[in-house]
This record gives structure tokens, C-alpha cells and sequence, in this order.
């Protein structure tokens, strides 16, 4: 027999519109309740009941509240109507399924009653042809032809009983189709509206994540424990999207800050406003750590000149992202997102190190200077400190060849895979498999021919020494350039070869343009 | 002047509304598995469970700015109506001494 829960499934047929209402009723009541707070709150309304020096003090504390409660009735007032709206849905569907579960069954009844008739009319049917075959008397003979008759009569009505009786399974059947259409359809509905409405949510986390994070971080990098820089990330993680699983957080992300806000514009704007914020910070940098001074006319120039090409490179950047949130989204995955997730993350661990980077060198003038000039052009490239370093050091020694923009992209990228297969060993060598045969760009590729592991730790703290020491050897030898002291580039670049300034700086030092790329 | 307008039902009703308020906001956040199973669909009791977690942490910190609201209220509840009585012992003294002979 045909049950509901063949026609719309066990789980549809189980649920419970009454739990569902009364989650929608009790988000409803803490909706109303929200609002009916919020406007005691608001200052008239309180100033008419309490009014004086403490009354105002009181308003003053009330702070961002009567803000916050506004979302928080708007979100639970609009999941309460989703899933108010859901639970009719699922009545319905139920209730279609039920009865058309009766009406299949029914005609199953009156189709296996109706194959038992066809059966037993066929057997008289085969009797009284037999009859007939075998008997002489005409009058037997003509006896066996009206039971054969009677027979064939017989046998066309039970088949029409079971044509009639297909039929009305079908058709309820097909009642039990649209139903569990129609409620798959209004269970998409309300979980893109619960989605939605999770957004004010999401981003009230993401203010408070962020502050708090930060923290977290700076003491995980300061200890230098990829294991605590991977817990942290992992707890806040799950703090911010009650999950662990880099899919649900991706999923949130998306549905939060690409598809409801119209392909990322959101993002977009929040990056480009960071991108300003820390380009202006990056002059700030310059001028309080006197990195003109030190360096003379030249050396301000070319430490402007790389400031802007790392926010130029940013913003073409931001650009292909943007661009490529469309086609992700159109192709239903959310790869840039993860990847600029990953990115936005990486900058910020990327930005602290340097931060204690340039601490640690605080007592050695050029180091000093170096260390200056990475900060703050780590902080006008903002995603990725490296490529701003990669960028200047290209321009001193190798003519700019290689381009920033493209290896800032696959690093990336690199980096975030490499960090979201931390645990699947297999797809991380495959990762860097691909990054030492050149596969994801020509910075992955000198990373991870210099000795780069398969620790999310290494890639993060092994590239950001490398290139810090890479650029304040490039700042050192810009320091003697503009004195013009010979010697003392000399003794740098015997130092280079030494490999006392690391194995970045010696690489690219090294690096010669192929014959098919010269002249 | 300073003046004060004190209305101290209206103040402790108040300080009671913003404590029922954090409570509700409370009991909301431990409602996240609250559909397990009985939605019908996976994803609407995934998205009940994601709209609830994802507010969990703007709502832990609502409900904590009530909390500390609440208190202020109630403890200028209790403040003004000391003072009031204060006010009233005082005044009921003084009458008592003008009229003394």
C-alpha cells in the first residue's frame, strides 16, 4: 500500500507543523517583545516618565541597544513569518499526501480485486474454450460457447476495473507529487529567507568577532605556535558560524555577503574602504618613522611609488574578484569567496607578524627602517604582504618581470587550499606538488622550492620572515645607493650570497631573465 | 536648576521589562536544536539552526547590555525612593519642631 510517506518522504511526513508554529510564535513573541522595549527606550518616551541628570545618564548608557533590539525584531519577525508561512506548507503537503495515500491505496484495493477477477475469468474463459474443443454434442459445444462468452464479458470488465483503478493511483499519486514539489519548494523558500534574515545576525557577530580576534591572534603569533594560530582561527570559526566546517562557513558567507547584498558588492566596498584606510596609514608610517629622512629624496619616491603600485595591484585585484564573484556564483560554488575569506584572514595574521617583526628590530637603525617600510607596505597592499615585497625587490633587481598582481592571485589561492586541506593529507601534497611544478604561479613556486612544509604555520611565518628580511636588505642597499657607498652594497651582496638575508632575496638576486625573454 | 521627574512604578516596570527581555533573548539561543527532526526538511531545520546560532552572539550581548540596564534601573528605583522617603522623614521632622512652642 502506498503510504504518505512514499508519496512526499519519511522526513516530510514526520515533521511537525505545530513544533513549527510554535518556534515561529515564540520568535514572534520575542520580536514583538524587542520592539515593545525599543520604544520605551527611545528618549521621549522614557524623558516622560523620567526625567533629570540620572535619566540622562541612563539614555547615555543605553548606547547602541534600542539599535540592536530594531534587528533583532526585524530578523526573528521575519523568520517567524517564514516559518509561519512554512508550517501552512507542510500542513497542506501533509494533508495532500494523507489523502492521496487513502485514494492510491483505495485504487491498489480495487486493482489487486480487479487482477484476482481478470484471473478468474481467464481461467473459465480457458475452461469453456476447452469445453468446447473437447465435447461433440453441439448442444455441449454451444453451452461452451455462451460460458466462454460470459467469460470474455467477465474478463473485459475486470480489465477495465483495473484500467480505472491505474488510473486513480496515478492521479493520486501524482496529487502526492505536487505535494512534495510544492513543499520542497516553500522548505527552499524559507530556509533562503531564515538565511536572510540571519544576516543582520551575522554581521552584529562579525563587528564583535573581529575585535575580539584580533587579540586572539596577535598572542597566537607572538607565540609562534602554528598549532594555537590554527585553534584560534578554528574557535573563532565556530564562534562566528556555530560550525567547524569550512563548507558552512562558506555557505554563510556567501548567502550573507555575496548573494543577498548583489554578488558581493559588500565586499567589494568594505575592501576598498580598508584598502584606503591602510593606504593613508601607509603615509602615516612613512612619515612617523622617517623612512625619507633615512633614505633621502629617492628612497621616500621609490617607497611611495611601491605603496601605490600595492594598492594599485590590490584594486585590480578586487576588481577580478568582483568579477570573479559572478562567475562562481553563476557556476553555484563559492571558490573566490573562500579564497578572499582566506585572504582577509591571512592579511590580518600576515599584518600582526610583521607588526612583531618590526618590534623585534627596533634597536637596528636599518632593520628599523626595513621593517617600517614592510609594515606599511604590507598595509598598502593589505591581502598579502609578500607580493608588495616580491613587487619592490622585481623592480630593483629583475626589471619588473614578474608580475604581483597574477602571483598575489595563485599565492593566495594556494594558501587558502593549503589551509583548508590542513587535515587531508593527501590533497595538501597535491597542493604543493602543483606549486613546485609551477602550476599556481611563480611565486607559490619559489615559496615552496625554498623549503616551505606543509604546515599552515610555515606558510604563513617561513614566507612573511623571508620576505621581511628580503625587503630590508632591498631598504639596506637602497640606504647605501643613495650614499653612494660601494662598498658597503658590496658587502650586502656578499652577504646575499651567503645566504645570511635569507633565501627569498638570494633567489631573486640570482634570478636571470631566460634568452627567449631578452632582446 | 536640576529638576527630577520620577514616575517609580514606571521605572521598576521597567527594570523588569529589561529583565524579562534578557531572559527571553536567553531562552531563545538554547531554542537552536529546537526543530531537530520535526521541520520536515533538513535545510529548514539546518536554517532555523544557522538564524539561531548566527544571532546567538549579538543576542548573548544584548541580553547582557539588558542585564546591566536592568540593574541601573532597578538600583534607581530603589535610589529615588529612598530619597523620597529621606525627603518625607525630614519634612514630617521639621513639621513636628515648627509646631513646637
Amino acid at each position: 500500500m502506498t503510504s504518505a510517506a512514499d508519496l512526499i518522504g519519511e522526513r516530510a511526513s514526520r515533521g511537525d507543523a505545530h513544533a513549527v508554529r510554535d518556534l515561529a510564535r515564540r520568535m514572534r513573541t520575542l520580536a514583538d517583545a524587542a520592539d515593545g522595549l525599543r520604544q520605551r527606550l527611545v528618549p521621549g518616551r522614557l524623558r516622560a516618565d523620567w526625567s533629570g541628570p540620572g535619566a540622562t545618564a541612563f539614555l547615555r548608557a543605553t548606547g547602541d541597544v534600542p539599535h540592536d533590539l530594531e534587528k533583532v525584531r526585524a530578523s526573528y519577525a521575519r523568520a517567524a513569518d517564514a516559518l509561519t508561512r512554512y508550517a501552512g506548507a507542510l500542513e497542506a503537503a501533509q494533508a495532500t499526501a494523507g489523502a492521496a495515500s487513502q485514494r492510491a491505496s483505495d485504487a491498489e484495493r480495487r486493482a489487486s480485486a480487479a487482477e484476482q477477477a481478470a484471473g478468474a475469468a481467464r481461467r473459465r474463459l480457458w475452461a469453456a474454450q476447452s469445453r468446447q474443443l473437447n465435447v461433440l454434442d453441439p448442444a455441449e459445444q454451444d453451452a461452451g460457447r455462451r460460458e466462454a462468452a460470459r467469460a470474455t464479458a467477465a474478463l473485459h470488465a475486470a480489465q477495465a476495473r483495473l484500467r480505472q483503478a491505474h488510473d486513480d493511483r496515478d492521479a493520486a499519486v501524482r496529487d502526492g507529487t505536487r505535494a512534495r514539489d510544492e513543499l520542497a519548494a516553500a522548505a527552499r523558500a524559507c530556509t533562503r529567507e531564515l538565511g536572510e534574515a540571519s544576516n543582520a545576525g551575522i554581521r552584529n557577530s562579525l563587528a564583535s568577532w573581529i575585535e575580539r580576534h584580533r587579540a586572539a591572534i596577535d598572542a597566537a603569533v607572538a607565540g609562534a605556535s602554528p598549532a594555537a594560530v590554527g585553534k584560534t582561527v578554528e574557535g573563532a570559526m565556530r564562534e562566528l558560524f556555530g560550525s567547524t566546517r569550512p563548507r558552512d562557513w562558506f555557505d554563510a558567507l556567501t548567502r550573507t555577503l555575496g548573494i543577498s547584498t548583489g554578488v558581493g558588492s559588500l565586499l567589494g566596498v568594505v575592501d576598498y574602504a580598508w584598502g584606503i584606510r591602510a593606504f593613508l596609514r601607509t603615509e602615516e608610517a612613512l612619515i612617523r618613522t622617517g623612512i625619507g629622512r633615512d633614505l633621502g629624496v629617492v628612497g621616500g619616491l621609490r617607497g611611495a611609488r611601491g605603496a601605490a603600485g600595492g594598492i594599485g595591484d590590490y584594486l585590480r585585484m578586487g576588481e577580478r574578484t568582483l568579477m570573479g564573484s559572478d562567475r562562481a556564483l553563476a557556476n553555484g560554488g563559492a571558490r573566490w569567496f573562500t579564497r578572499l575569506g582566506t585572504a582577509l584572514g591571512l592579511a590580518d595574521v600576515g599584518i600582526t607578524g610583521l607588526d612583531a617583526y618590526e618590534r623585534s628590530a627596533a634597536h637596528d637603525p636599518v632593520a628599523r627602517v626595513g621593517g617600517a617600510a614592510t609594515h606599511a607596505l604590507a598595509k598598502a597592499t593589505v591581502l598579502n604582504p609578500v607580493v608588495g615585497l616580491v613587487d619592490a625587490a622585481s623592480d630593483l633587481f629583475s626589471g619588473g618581470r614578474i608580475r604581483p598582481a597574477q602571483g598575489y592571485s595563485d599565492l593566495v589561492g594556494t594558501a587558502g587550499d593549503l589551509l583548508f586541506t590542513t587535515f587531508d593529507p593527501q590533497a595538501n601534497a597535491q597542493i604543493l606538488d602543483e606549486a613546485r611544478r609551477g602550476e599556481r604561479g611563480g611565486i607559490a613556486r619559489q615559496l615552496t622550492t625554498n623549503g616551505a612544509s606543509t604546515t599552515v604555520g610555515d606558510w604563513i611565518g617561513g614566507p612573511l620572515w623571508e620576505a621581511g628580511e628580503a625587503f630590508s636588505t632591498t631598504a639596506e642597499v637602497m640606504m647605501h645607493q643613495s650614499r653612494g657607498d660601494d662598498a658597503a652594497i658590496g658587502q650586502v651582496g656578499a652577504e646575499i650570497e651567503n645566504g645570511q638575508h635569507g633565501d627569498l632575496i638570494r633567489t631573486i638576486v640570482d634570478w636571470r631573465p631566460p634568452s627567449w625573454m631578452t632582446p | 536648576m536640576t529638576t527630577f521627574r520620577v514616575d517609580l512604578d514606571d521605572l521598576r516596570s521597567l527594570a523588569r521589562t529589561l529583565d524579562h527581555a534578557a531572559n527571553d533573548l536567553r531562552e531563545m539561543d538554547r531554542q537552536r536544536g529546537g526543530l531537530d527532526g520535526d521541520a520536515g526538511a533538513a535545510d529548514v531545520e539546518g536554517a532555523v539552526h544557522g538564524f539561531i546560532a548566527h544571532w546567538s552572539d549579538a543576542t548573548g550581548r544584548i541580553a547582557r547590555s539588558l542585564d546591566a540596564l536592568s540593574l541601573v534601573t532597578e538600583k534607581s528605583h530603589d535610589a529615588y525612593a529612598a530619597a523620597d522617603g529621606t525627603v518625607a522623614a525630614a519634612s514630617a521632622e521639621g513639621g513636628r519642631r515648627m509646631l513646637r512652642p
